[in-house]
């Protein structure tokens, strides 16, 4: 039940990462661009961006976040339910919860079982494949960066007795930003392929129910759906 | 075999449900107690036609049965041993999930392989 819930912060984690990217792709541009990085600059990419971006997430960052709410309150009426009974209260709900979470937002009404998880898993690889070009650019970006950018700053800063604090505490921001973002990212993708095995073992399931009793159903009304 | 989950007060039926997951609800509503048509379209956020397909599907199919009419056009459903058969396979598929292994081995070969 945690890894489900860890699972729902992963799937947060990554709309609160996107204001960050953005954030990260400004400074790394005005970096490249050789323009001083100073304290308005700084200032301006890490309050005002933000507040651009949020209405633009507010949106997807409520819908996350009200999943992520229903989720936690279920799990509590489950431990409830537990105390009082040792019954699993609402175990059911709660995995179709998890189901609807990740579920591609674009599919409708009674939806075809088969093709929704072929979808998601269609959906799953295509993020993975942006993910994993993202890592490529921005490993391409950091190298351009720290070579043309950060090491004549550091050989500058020595040679002048400069302070090499403000450039390193930079960096190290960055790549902390960026590491944590891929291992959340990352680990979030493992737990939905978990998540996407259990579903289709549930469609099996489905599947198997209804070429069970389609005959039985025929034999009894004479029709099905 | 476990007694029924209870859909949690907070829970907010999805709009993109597969019927799958309609039948698993149904025949966990019903099988303890009998329930009504009116009931299971209330608790499980069903529109008409769609609970009336699936109750049919479900009616026909042995799984559910209509227990009694206790007033006209009053229709009272309950899930029948072979419907708590079909739940009992589907609740070893959700403790087969839940009591996997840890996930921290695969995590970590995840990691090198990418």
């Amino acid at each position: 039940m945690r890894r489900s819930h860890r699972f729902l912060m992963g799937h947060i984690f990554s709309t609160v990462f996107g204001m960050y990217i953005v954030m990260l792709w400004v400074v790394l541009v005005i970096a490249m661009m050789d323009l001083p990085l100073e304290h308005l600059s700084i200032a301006f990419v890490i309050i005002v961006l933000p507040i651009l971006i949020l209405p633009l997430q507010y949106k997807s960052a409520k819908d996350k976040f009200g999943a992520l709410q229903q989720a936690g309150d279920a799990l509590n009426e489950i431990q409830d339910t537990l105390d009082e009974r040792q019954i699993a209260s609402g175990l059911t709900s709660y995995i179709f919860l998890i189901f609807d979470v990740i579920r591609p937002g674009d599919t409708l009404d009674d939806i075809s079982s088969k093709n929704d998880a072929e979808h998601l898993r269609k959906n799953l690889s295509d993020l993975t494949r942006r993910v994993i070009t993202e890592v490529i650019f921005l490993g391409a970006m950091y190298t351009y960066l720290i070579v043309n950018f950060l090491i004549p700053e550091f050989i500058s800063a020595i040679e002048q007795g400069g302070q090499l604090l403000f450039p390193l505490a930079f960096l190290c921001v960055i790549i902390a930003v960026m590491v944590t973002r891929w291992f959340i990212f990352f680990y979030w993708r493992l737990l939905v392929g978990r998540w996407l095995k259990f579903y289709q073992g549930f469609i099996a399931w489905g599947e198997e129910l209804e070429r069970m009793f389609t005959g039985a159903a025929k034999d009894n009304h004479g029709r099905t759906h | 075999m476990e007694p029924p989950t209870i859909r949690p007060r907070s829970w907010t039926p999805g709009p993109r449900r597969t019927k799958y997951e309609r039948w698993v609800e149904l025949l966990e509503a019903c099988v303890w107690q009998s329930r009504t048509q009116s009931w299971l379209m209330r608790h499980l956020g069903l529109k008409t036609q769609m609970i009336k397909e699936d109750l049919d599907f479900l009616v026909a199919a042995g799984l559910f049965k209509q227990v009694d009419e206790p007033e006209a056009g009053i229709y009272v459903f309950r899930t029948t041993e072979k419907g708590r058969e079909a739940l009992e396979q589907f609740y070893t598929l959700v403790t087969q999930f839940f009591t996997g292994g840890p996930d921290s081995t695969k995590l970590a070969a995840f990691l090198v392989m990418t």
